[in-house]
């Protein structure tokens, strides 16, 4: 069986299995999960191992999932499936990844199989809280694998609607957040992104008249379509990123949320918007990538620089970690903005190292709020004494997210930097890339400060009997997370072989792109030059 | 590294990189070992809980590397020629080309290094062995000990830039997990925090530098076929410099070479703790004093200026660099002399000192002596790490007291301490021609001799002065500590052998260690400047060390003076310091520091926290409340008055329909005008 099928279905199947269970068979939920997720985990390391060698067996197959027409050896969507579901409409089933897709499920199957861990501790409403959590990720799995226009948004509402009842349902307010407001926040901007991109899409299949997203690939639109719906389609996703000024959305849902959704919120649902950028924005409308991407350089800036200075401001170490995201998300996006090979190589790998990280710090948090019930760094202390391994995770977790070396962070923000450093010609004199660099000073501030006040100094009377992780089941995710930042950090190029083999079309795109803007501004120039001065605009041109 | 620029270093001649035999693997050995060791101490519990299988596993790897190192050191091809055993493997790619890579470089000045990091380390794991003794977690102490070694090793052997802030950082962090390791007191976790957000500062700088330096080079290299992505390579730039010369590679506009040779430069400000970047290295005495001893005295502190030597073309040729360098250094120089002419805490004292002495290497780097400032580097390594063994002896004699009036008399009661720290004293004040004589005055005869500096009269004057100033510390100090009657209350007690012998050890290295500078002429006829210098030279572009004997005389004659001013103040001084009312305000400004700290701490708790409360204040009322709320709001509001538009009535629909349709044609003109304007 196609393994990617596979990695959609065992949560889909597991999710439906769990509505025939009797609610209180608490273990037997807590397996199913745990064996549906582990199986999608599985299918994705093996299809991650054998990514390089995949080939299709059937010529027929292959060429559905060429996107390079002519080239048919190229097959650059791998472990594909296609079942035709609408023909009038043109609607498909098809499944298939390249490697930045591949990056971004296997990151998933990760966080979910460590979040369903985690959420043992879940006591109330266990059945319907995993129901949930399955549909979610089913849904997230869906996107990163549909290469069809209507599946891709079918999985995405998917996503959004089971996040609503969970963060509603089994979050919680605290003195910084109310569960409610968080809530309907965060569904609305969501939605609200999802609608505009929406109106892009739709846009999308009109001028084309297909939803066939490997075929939309090479559709070619016109430079004005282009021009026009390339900010519709990005704002959409850049609120799902969240790209500043879209983002307050994101630090209140993680406040209100339980840990693990927000994991997968900040793990994998923000990488979403980013995902959505890469594969839609970028990749259909690279002429006019070329002409907005600068501006999200700017943009990106505010991210990187108000995103931290907010969080030192915070002392919710929820709202810490969630402005942090919005932060780090800023080194994502100015990744993609520098439109260089390094820069969205690195970005695609710090969407899979932050998505780690983050799930990371968040379980931690959620493991000591179940016993003290506060976030806030002034209640809190010293508690590395009575739990030394959460302790010793969640300075791990600050040191990946400091972008220190060793862990994956690291590799993959100083390839943003240098890929925007690269890109400085078109990148405002390289003045972005100089604030992500100080980005990584005030990274330091806030996370050394939440290390130093919740961990270190005196334990308070009142935290004498917080527990630790001691079983083998409650240590396994975070031993996890810590293992895969470890692994990709110390050895990064098995990820980023597989994520280069997606990258590359891309930027060979955007550069197609750019040649194309410039041959447009070359030959509008011409046509403005009377006759005889022809000759020598033109080397004024190439000149350049 | 690819064939076709093997042969392109080959076609320039010298020197010869060899990437197979003993030494290229040993490299890797050495690098590993400690790593090994703190991974396993780390993770594995039946090791860590056992602290004395932990302390052996650690100290055997040093111990391995050192033996190792002295074997790559007599190991006859490095010594016949200037060859380079450097083993490269592609760590990140891009596709096909490499973009990082990772190996070890072993040439002449990397064996040094390492034999300095492996030999004074091994002496103080072993120490530690004694002074830790009782502490319950030990094993955790040895574990982030042996982890510094393998990032100190790795700035040591790194081949590329890259991989030199790899280890760069990683030495922040051991550093900072080592300053915080008594976690539970406040101020151990702030001065780890300082020390780390410090460094970060520093980092800023140096990320910068040598991306500038990448992009240059990168650029220029891509003339010679080259892959631009070895531009992080020592060798790729150094070749790049010489052939193209500084002017051509940095192309861009006047200053750039400058530029980003002073943000290379930030890097070993904040590591090498240099004004103004100095601030964390006192706080982080925090410490226990076996990590105060080998890292923020003898080697972590040492690798700014060590990493300035690696990528020395850089500096030489670039502008206003060197004068900035060599400025930076004198003024750390004379501000942390004054500093530790106020100090009563043992540990601060030789603190502020090592401050002083990273100050003359710094203006050895400005002004182009680059093997004086590695020689002063190897002598401060041995007599400082002995200085600092000789405190924690004493602080553990004496039960944990670390304040000098507190102390006194300990001549008779701790022999042994007292004997090798009167020997690291000698080396440090250079009253004698022993280890630091040698190498300090190097460094004051290179200031006479540099034209690279503008000013540099008074910073030789100044590093007069500061010799001057150095002796009258050091043996303030010694009077305090070891003269006159015992103050303190606890019973003090000489420390157990296994402490000592490093003591003895350390002090014979202290005494021999500067005749390896020991000019040629002095003794007879020679050809190079000293031995040490021959055994550098290819290392280093700019002029070879001098000794001026005339100034040394100075020099010594200025450093006697500040002993004869200490014996006379504090020989029978007891515990009272009679210089506070001598010096007035200048002491009070001393005292405080300058009122550096006090600048920086109010930079941070209310400009960077005022600018954060802004920020905080802008998201929460103006973009939440205002913007979004206020968003919602109007949609209800509204939705109230939508309501009503279905009322039946023709006419509104009428209304609305032709709304709809006229932004509809809006946005197809849009289309249908940028199709015109775009062409296309």
């Amino acid at each position: 069986m196609n393994p990617l099928l596979l990695c959609l279905l065992a949560p889909a199947a597991a999710t439906i299995a769990l509505f025939f269970i009797d609610e209180n068979a608490k273990k037997a939920i807590r397996a199913i999960s745990t064996v549906a997720t582990g199986l999608s985990l599985a299918m994705a390391l093996l299809m991650f191992i054998g990514f390089g060698d995949y080939t299709y067996e059937h010529a027929a197959t292959a060429e559905a999932f060429t996107a390079n027409a002519g080239a048919a050896d190229e097959h650059v969507y791998k472990y594909g499936i296609a079942v035709d579901w609408v023909e009038e409409l043109g609607l498909s089933f098809r499944l298939g990844v390249d490697g930045m897709g591949l990056a971004m499920v296997l990151l998933t199957a990760f966080i979910i199989f460590c979040g369903v861990m985690v959420s043992y501790g879940i006591k109330t409403r266990v059945k319907e809280y995993y129901i949930c959590l399955l549909a979610l990720v089913t849904g997230v799995f869906g996107v990163f694998a549909s290469l069809d226009l209507f599946f891709y948004y079918f999985f995405y509402e998917l996503a959004v609607i089971p996040m609503f009842l969970l963060i509603g349902v089994w979050g919680s307010t605290t003195k910084t957040v109310d569960q409610n407001y968080a809530t309907m926040k965060l569904v609305l901007l969501l939605s609200a992104g999802a609608v505009f991109a929406l109106i892009g899409l739709i846009a999308v299949y009109g001028e084309a008249g297909t939803f066939n997203m490997v075929a939309l690939e090479e559709h070619g639109f016109s430079s004005s379509f282009q021009m026009i719906w390339f900010p519709v389609v990005f704002l959409g996703f850049a609120a799902l990123v969240p790209m500043w000024p879209l983002h307050s959305w994101s630090p209140a849902g993680h406040a209100a949320a339980p840990a693990a959704v927000s994991m997968l919120h900040a793990g994998v649902l923000m990488k979403l918007g980013a995902f959505g950028i890469l594969r839609i924005a970028c990749t259909y409308f690279p002429q006019a990538a070329d002409t907005y991407l600068p501006y999200v350089g700017i943009l990106c800036c505010f991210n990187i620089i108000y995103g931290g200075l907010v969080a030192v401001a915070q002392r919710d170490m929820k709202l810490i970690i969630g402005y942090s995201s919005s932060s780090h998300m800023g080194y994502v996006l100015l990744g993609v903005a520098s439109a260089s090979l390094i820069g969205i190589n690195g970005a695609v790998f710090l969407m899979f190292a932050h998505g780690i990280m983050t799930a990371l710090a968040f379980a931690l948090i959620g493991w000591f709020y179940d016993q003290t019930h506060t976030r806030m760094l002034d209640d809190l202390g010293g508690m590395m004494k009575v739990m030394p391994f959460a302790g010793t995770m969640f300075v791990i977790a600050s040191m990946a997210s400091a972008g220190l070396p060793g862990f994956a962070n690291f590799v993959s923000e100083l390839m943003v930097i240098i890929g925007a450093w690269d890109a400085r010609n078109v990148l405002w004199f390289g003045v972005p890339a100089i604030l992500a660099v100080w980005g990584l000073v005030i990274t330091g501030v806030y996370l050394l400060r939440a290390v130093k006040d919740a961990w270190f100094g005196e334990l308070p009377e009142r935290w004498k009997n917080l527990k630790d992780q001691r079983t083998f089941a409650e240590r396994t995710p975070y031993v996890i997370l810590t293992g895969v930042l470890l692994i990709f950090g110390f050895w990064p190029q098995p990820m980023l072989n597989v994520v280069h083999q997606g990258v590359e079309p891309l930027v060979k795109r955007l550069d197609a792109g750019r040649e194309a803007n410039e041959r447009g501004t070359r030959n509008a120039r011409l046509e403005r030059i009377d006759e005889p001065a022809t000759q020598g605009a033109l080397t004024d041109g190439e000149g350049r | 590294m690819d064939g076709a620029f093997l042969t392109f270093l080959a076609a320039k001649g010298e020197p010869t990189l060899i990437n197979t035999g003993f030494a290229s693997w040993a490299a890797w050995v050495i690098l590993f070992a400690p790593l090994l060791v703190a991974f396993l101490v780390t993770a594995v519990p039946a090791i860590r809980k056992a602290n004395g299988l932990a302390a052996a596993l650690s100290i055997s790897s040093v111990g391995l590397g050192l033996v190792l190192t002295l074997f790559v050191y007599f190991f006859p091809m490095l010594q016949a020629g200037d060859n380079v055993y450097e083993h490269i493997v592609s760590w990140v790619a891009i596709g096909d080309s490499p973009l990082i890579t990772f190996g070890t470089r072993m040439d002449a000045l990397a064996v040094t290094m390492t034999l300095v990091v492996t030999g004074v380390g091994f002496a103080i794991f072993v120490y530690a062995l004694g002074y830790m003794k009782g502490d319950e977690s030990m094993g955790r102490f040895y574990g982030k000990f042996a982890l510094f070694v393998f990032s100190m090793l790795g700035i040591v052997m790194s081949p590329n830039f890259f991989q030199t802030f790899i280890f760069w950082e990683l030495v922040g962090v051991s550093s900072y997990l080592l300053i915080g390791y008594y976690w539970r007191k406040h101020s151990a976790g702030e001065a780890a925090k300082k020390a780390f957000m410090t460094n970060r500062v520093g980092d800023f700088g140096f990320l910068l530098g040598i991306l500038m330096v990448w992009a240059a080079v990168g650029d220029a290299t891509g003339a010679f076929g080259q892959d631009v992505y070895s531009a992080f390579d020592f060798t790729v730039i150094e070749r790049a410099v010489q052939t193209l010369g500084a002017s051509t590679l940095f192309w861009d506009s006047i200053g750039y070479a400058a530029i980003a040779a002073a943000l290379v430069f930030c890097g070993a400000m904040g590591k090498s703790a240099q004004f103004p970047l100095h601030v964390w290295l006192p706080d982080a005495m925090e410490g226990p004093t076996p990590v105060s001893a080998l890292m923020h005295a003898a080697t972590m502190v040492a690798a700014g200026v060590y990493m300035i030597i690696r990528c020395n073309f850089i500096i030489a040729y670039a502008e206003w660099a060197p004068t900035l360098i060599c400025w930076l250094g004198g003024i750390t120089a004379f501000i942390a002399a004054s500093m530790a002419i106020t100090q009563n805490d043992i540990k601060k004292v030789l603190a502020y000192s090592t401050l002083s002495q990273l100050g003359y290497m710094t203006m050895a780097l400005g002004a182009g002596a680059y093997t004086a400032a590695m020689f002063h580097l190897t002598t401060h390594a041995f007599f400082k790490a002995l200085l600092f063994l000789c405190a924690g002896s004493v602080i553990h004699g004496c039960h944990h007291e670390q304040d000098m009036r507190h102390m006194g008399g300990l001549k008779s009661k701790m022999p042994t301490t007292y004997k090798t720290w009167f020997v690291g004293t000698i080396a440090l004040t250079a009253l004698l021609p022993i280890a630091g004589w040698w190498s300090k005055d190097e460094i004051l005869g290179a200031t006479r001799i540099t034209d690279m500096v503008w000013g540099s009269e008074i910073l030789l004057a100044l590093g007069v002065l500061v010799a001057g100033m150095t002796a009258f510390y050091m043996w303030r100090a010694t009077y305090m500590t070891f003269g006159g009657e015992y103050r303190g209350h606890a019973k003090p007690h000489e420390s157990p052998k296994v402490m000592t012998m490093p003591l003895v050890a350390l002090a014979f290295f202290s005494l021999f260690i500067g005749f390896i500078g020991i000019p040629d002429g002095t003794f007879g006829a020679g050809t190079k400047t000293n031995w040490f210098e021959g055994w550098l030279h290819h290392w280093h572009v700019g002029p070879y060390a001098k000794m001026v004997w005339p100034l040394a005389i100075i020099a010594t004659g200025v450093a006697l003076v500040g002993f004869l001013i200490a014996r006379k103040i504090y020989r029978n001084a007891g515990g009272n310091d009679p210089l506070p009312a001598k010096l007035g305000g200048i002491w009070r400004l001393w005292d405080n520091l300058y009122y550096v700290d006090n600048f920086y701490l109010w930079l941070v708790k209310k400009v960077q926290q005022g600018v954060a409360k802004v920020f905080w204040f802008f998201e929460r009322w103006i973009l939440i409340q205002a913007v979004i709320n206020g968003l919602s709001q109007t949609v209800r509001i509204s939705g109230d008055r939508v309501r009503r538009v279905q009322s039946g009535r023709l006419g509104n629909y009428v209304t609305s329909f032709l709304l709809g349709a006229a932004v509809v044609g809006l946005l197809v003109l849009l289309q249908v005008g940028l199709a015109s304007a775009g062409g296309k």
